[in-house]
Formats: C-alpha cells, structure tokens, sequence
C-alpha cells in the first residue's frame, strides 16, 4: 500500500512540475515532453502500475479531480498538463495490467479483455484528437460566402480570424416551431396571492376544475376590420373580469398594434420595450388604468409611451379602443382583450398577417356561460381563477442549407453533414436576426478510435454481465 | 399545493401513488403474516399499471416520450424500479424488499409533484434524436438496479433480525444473502450505465460534434461509473464482501443522487450541455 501511495504522490508531483515547467512551452513541445514522463513511469513503475489496486486508485483520484472540477465555474482544469497526465497514468496503468494477463479463449479472459481494452481505445481517441483535431466556429448570414472561421479552443470560441481550407456558403436557414393553441391556466388565488397549478390543453365537453369547456369561436378577419366594430373604447369581443389584471410587474396585458399604410406591426407589450420605424421611434415606459387628473372614475387601461419623431420627444397616453393615436403614418392601437402570438420577428408578422386568428373560449364555470380571450383577464370563482393562455413559441428545429466546396447539403440539429474530413454541425441561430445561423466544422482524427472503443465498452459490459451469470448457476 | 397537483396529474397518477403506499403497508404485514401477500402483489401490479397508463398517456398526449423534465424523469424511475423490482421478486424471491421499495416509490411520486410540469413541455431541437429513447432507457434502468442494489445493502447492515435472528432466515432469506443479492443487482446497473454511457457519447458526437464535452452531467455519469468499477475491481480482486462492500455501495449510490439530482444545483449547471428543468 504504501509503495502505491508513494507512487501517487510522485505521479502527482510529477504532472504539477511538468504543469510549471512546461507553461511556456508550445503544445507540440509539451506533448513530447509529457510522453517522456510516461515512458519513464512505464519502465520503471510498471510494477506498481500493472496492479488492479493502483488502477483503482488511479480511478478514484480522476474521479475525485472530476469531481472537484464540477464545483469550478471554468473547464480549464481537463485541459491541464496534471489532468491529462493523471489520465495518461490510468490508461498507462489499464495497459499494464492488461499484459500481465495470460491470454485464452475463455469468456472470462475475453470479456475482461474486451471491457478493458474499451477504456484504452478511448485513450488512444483522445491522444489523436489532441494531435490532429481542429475545431471551427462559421457565423453565416444568409447568401453569405466565407472561407474564416473563428477557432473553438477548449470548448470556447476565440475572436481571431482563421483561413478555411474549404468555401461556405448559406444559401437557405429556417427555423421551425411547434404549434402553440390556446390553453387554460388553473391558479389557486387566495388574497393577492396566485399560484398556478397547472394548464391544459382543452378538449370540447371535459371539466378542468371545475370549468367545462364548451368549445372556441373563431373569426379569421382582418384586425382593422373588427376593431370597426361595437361600441367606443369597449372590448370588440367578450366582457372581462375582473378589470385591471396585470399579470406581471414587466409584461402588460393586451396588444400593442402599429399602422403603418397597408401593414400592421403587432407586440405584446412590455416595459422598457422599443420599437423603432423609419422617422419615428416609441418605448413602453409603463401601464396605466386611467390618465392622471382626468376622470379617475372612469377606468380605461392605457400604455404610457415616449415617442421620438423628426420634431423631438413627448410622452403620450395609448388608451385601448380604436380611437388610437396617429403620428404622420404610423397609428398606434392598444387593445387588452384581443392580444395575439408574441411577435417574433416582423418579417413573419408582416407574411402571417391575414392568418392570425381571433379566438374567444367558451366556458361553463359555476353554472354561468364565461367567455375567455387568450392572454386577456382571468375569471375567479371560489378559489380557483381561470384563464386562457397562449404559450411562448418553442423552437422545434433548426435547418441550414449549405454549399461547401461544390457540394450541397442540408444540416439541422442532430444531423450533421460531411464533406472532404470535415463535420458540418448546426450549433445555434439568433432569434433577432432571421439570417444568422451558426455553424461548427469538426476535424477529429479520434473519431474512429471512439466509435471502436464505445463499442467494445457496450460489448464488453454485456460480455462481463453473460460471465457473471454463468458463474451464478 | 401538493394535493392539487397531485390532483391534477389525473386518476392514473394519484390512483398509483395511493396503491404504492397501501401495497408498502399491506408487504409490512406480510412479514408476520403470509396471507397478505397476495393482496399486496395485486396492489403493487395495479399500481404498475397505472403508472405505465398514465407515461403511456402522456406519450400519447404529446406525441414525444415523457422523459424530458425532473418531473417526467422520477415518474419514469418510479416504472423502471417497480418493473426491475417485480421481476427480481419473481426470480429470486426478494420479498422482504416489497415495503420498501413501494415507500420510495410513492414517496418519489408525491415529490415528484413539486417539480411537475405547469405547462406543456416540448422536446428542444437536441433531444429530437433516436437516440434520446436507448439513452434514457438504458440509464433508468440502471439507476434502478442500483438503487435496489443499495436497499439491500442498507439492509444487509441494519437489518433487525441480524442483532436478533443471527444467520436465520427472515421472509424467506438469508442475511448474508442480501450481500450476494446487493452484488449481482450493481453488475446489471453497471452494465447498463455502460450501455447507456456509450450511447450517450455517440449521441453527443451527432448533436455537438463531440463524444466528450466536460459537462457537470457528463463528469459525474463517468464518477459514478468509476466508483462502480473500483465496487466491482475491489470485490472481485480483492475479494471484498459484507460491511466494506455495503458501504461502498452506499457511496456509489450517494454519487448516482449526485449526478440525477445534485447536479443541477452546482455553479457549472448554469453552462451546462444538459440538465433536467
């Protein structure tokens, strides 16, 4: 035991001097200096190191290393010199006690054999890709041709440009979203606290709750053409109960709608949210009930806005209703009964326009007939309060169209592409720039070496359980 | 809060949680008396069914294997131990883990509530992979071999009838025999966890270009493979068997609560690849 710790203690003392010396050192350098340490260890620990308890403890200190790295907000550590030669050492050790076994046709000797090599193709995996792998952020915008890429070093990307060995280009990027319907929130409220207990997607006849969902009204119509409608300032669909919800300190309930000619901009609105347009600019700075100093009785939700236009700024009341207010071009709408999808970005507002749909939910709560909009106020009763929600819009996949070289393929998440040694992944998009979609190109010399090795570790795991089991009858 | 929750989960998932608990009572009684044993089999099979009808369910509902959230996972385990469990007391008789096994399963199942899913939960553009199913699959089962691993160890050093009976049987079983059982059920967990490890890193190479990235969750699936492998080195070279053995179960099954669990508090998550929500 003691020869083993002694041993250990050395090895450590080793990676931690070889960590110091060799700081200055370049990477071709240390490697050839580290493997010379191993080589030393080799032949004159190769006593010590070919025993199982070594291995074990050799096992041990990695996981305890590992470990200890988890609680460190950085990565730097598995990029050590002390780290990689304490892994070297254990595949070293693996390696020796693998030669001091008599080799048969046994299942015993096989199944250990196979499990045992396993973990040293692995190793042999990392040693190639330490010498050959080159690793390649590619931001790409839409039409754009690069041939510089930005190096990814210890999992992080570096600002310093870099030649590519081959062209890229994105000729296509489309992001896909899973369909979001309308679904009811169940809050339990008592006083002003509220705490949601789950939504549920609605099917027509069922009782959430308490509440029986008697089906949606829909009218797929031009938003201008219904804000025509009904009496001034008044909600164009529904009642609402009570008045005056505000769902968050920073989201305001309602729909926030820019005229501008024949398009219209739709938002949900939120506090410090701003919108800029050709010649004219607003920021929602906050929501309000009613405009100070005037009739406080009267209760009409509107958005407080400071407008920048050619002539200089002002702050502005949006009251809801379609009164609106006009600056040159632009009109401003503010409704709380009919808000709409989060806009994600404005090319897709401006294609989707005519398919935006205007839905009320139709329920029986308490024997009374209630008529719930999404994302409008809840309806309380008992403890319970009820409420028609539209979920955030969640990213289903990412797709990328490239040309590298003269060759064409498609990329998404999950389904990487190749071309002349390189791996094409598709690695992140920007929601605010529909153009961008960020690619990682891969060369991994170890790619063979671990698809081998995590093959013979599930083959030898399996062969080591049918031993076992054996032995057991 | 628990309670609507639970509540709202639906029949499947409160009707199981309430047959768990009356099927740990009913093997508690069938120790002393072997007439409830019967029962308590039927309540646990039931309690199995509904819990695979209400994953079932889900599945069905979503169109996407329930697997995702801490929520979804521990419903998951709480299947993958009731199955393993069933199959061992078919195989080997290991009634005397009955009580215990239906405590933690509806324990699991009324915690589980803390964390369940509000709204629904869609799988991110990574996990649409057919390798998300093999993954979970092989590491739950794993997860529940060494759990049932670990309760017989925990029984093997504090089981009453050792002080009281010495080596003679209880329910069927010998004392020393949870040791040997305790061996076998960590050999299936660990072979698992191989499985599942080997496919995770083939997985990881198509969806970040890389076998290995150094995640918190990646680091510690490998510590609790490496305490499993010096569990198994030590026992089979250096013949460790009873006190020593249990223990260092118990240690690897602290370090499998480390990487489902106590991972997703460490200072790293906040970067981490993945992590259950």
């Amino acid at each position: 035991m003691r020869e083993r710790i002694s041993f250990l203690i050395i090895l450590s003392l080793a990676g931690f001097l070889g960590e110091a010396l060799l700081n200055g050192l370049s990477k071709g350098y240390k490697y050839l200096a580290g493997s010379l340490l191993l080589l030393i260890f080799f032949f004159v620990g190769r006593k010590v190191l070919s025993q199982y308890q070594t291995a074990s403890m050799l096992f041990g200190a990695v996981s305890l290393a590992v470990a200890y790295s988890t609680f460190l907000s950085h990565t730097e550590i598995y990029y050590s010199f002390w780290f990689n030669f304490l892994l070297s050492a254990l595949f070293l050790s693996v390696f020796s006690c693998l030669l001091t076994l008599k080799p048969s046709l046994s299942l015993h000797y096989i199944s250990f054999a196979v499990f045992h090599l396993s973990i040293l193709v692995v190793g042999l995996g990392f040693v190639f890709n330490a010498l050959g792998e080159r690793r390649c952020y590619l931001p790409l915008h839409r039409g754009q041709e690069l041939r510089l890429c930005l190096p990814i070093i210890h999992g992080r990307i570096i600002e310093r440009k870099e030649e590519f060995p081959l062209s890229v280009k994105l000729l296509d990027f489309k992001v896909g979203y899973y369909s979001q319907n309308p679904v009811l929130g169940i809050f339990l409220h008592k006083g002003d606290k509220y705490r949601i207990i789950k939504t549920f997607e609605l099917n027509r006849g069922r009782s959430y709750f308490g509440a029986r969902f008697l089906g949606f009204e829909e009218e797929v119509k031009a938003l201008k053409e219904k804000w025509g409608e009904g009496d001034r300032g008044a909600a164009p669909l529904g009642r609402i109960y009570p008045p005056g919800w505000v769902y968050s300190k920073e989201a305001f309930v309602g729909m926030l709608a820019v005229v501008a000619g024949r398009r219209t901009l739709y938002y949900l609105p939120e506090k410090g949210q701003a919108v800029v347009l050709p010649d004219f600019a607003f920021i929602i700075k906050d929501y309000r009930e009613s405009i100070p100093g005037h009739t406080p009785q009267v209760r009409v939700p509107l958005l407080v806005l400071r407008v920048y236009t050619g002539y200089g700024t002002r702050e502005v009341y949006l009251p809801e209703g379609k009164k609106g207010l006009s600056f040159g071009p632009y009109s401003l709408y503010f409704s709380t009964s009919q808000p709409l999808p989060r806009v994600i970005r404005p090319e897709r507002t401006f294609s989707r326009e005519r398919k935006l749909r205007l839905l009320r939910g139709i329920f029986e709560i308490g024997g009374r007939k209630i008529f719930l909009v999404p994302n409008g106020q809840p309806y309380f009763q008992g403890k319970f309060a009820y409420r028609l929600m539209r979920p955030p819009a969640q990213e289903k996949e990412y797709v990328s169209l490239l040309l590298v070289g003269d060759r064409k393929f498609r990329i998404r998440v999950n389904s990487p592409g190749r071309y002349k040694g390189y791996t094409f992944y598709q690695s992140d998009y920007n929601p605010s720039d529909p153009d961008f979609s960020g690619v990682t190109a891969v060369r991994e010399p170890g790619e063979l070496p671990f698809y081998l090795g995590f093959s013979l570790l599930a083959l030898g795991a399996l062969l080591n359980l049918v031993y076992r089991r054996r032995t057991w009858k | 809060m628990i309670l609507y929750r639970m509540l709202a989960e639906g029949p499947f998932f409160w009707g199981a949680t309430l047959l768990f608990l009356s099927s740990g009572f009913l093997y508690i009684l069938s120790l002393p008396h072997r007439r409830f044993r019967w029962f308590a089999r039927l309540f646990f099979f039931l309690a199995f069914l509904l819990v695979s009808l209400y994953i079932i369910r889900s599945w069905w509902l979503t169109s996407q294997p329930p697997f995702k959230t801490m929520f979804q996972s521990l419903v998951f385990l709480v299947w993958n131990i009731s199955l393993i469990y069933m199959v061992l007391e078919g195989s080997e008789n290991l009634f005397f883990l009955g009580g215990p096994t239906c405590f933690f399963n509806s324990g699991i199942l009324l915690l589980s509530t803390l964390f369940a899913d509000i709204v629904r939960v869609n799988l991110p553009p990574a996990l649409r992979s057919a390798w998300f199913i093999p993954h979970v699959v092989l590491y739950f089962a794993g997860y529940s071999f060494l759990f049932l691993g670990f309760l017989m160890s925990v029984l093997y050093l504090f089981f009453p009838g050792r002080k009281f009976l010495g080596e003679s049987h209880w329910s069927g079983q010998l004392w020393r025999d949870y040791d040997l059982f305790s061996y076998r059920a960590i050999i299936y967990g660990f072979t698992f966890l191989s499985l599942g490890l080997a496919v995770g890193a083939v997985w990881a190479k198509g969806a970040w270009g890389a076998f290995w990235s150094w995640d918190p969750k990646e680091n510690w699936a490998l510590i609790t493979w490496l305490v499993y492998l010096i569990y198994l080195h030590m026992r089979y070279v250096r013949g460790w068997k009873g006190r020593r053995a249990a223990w260092l179960s118990i240690l690897g099954f602290a370090v499998v609560i480390m990487t489902y669990i106590g991972v997703n508090y460490l200072p790293s998550a906040a970067s981490a690849l993945h992590a259950y929500q």
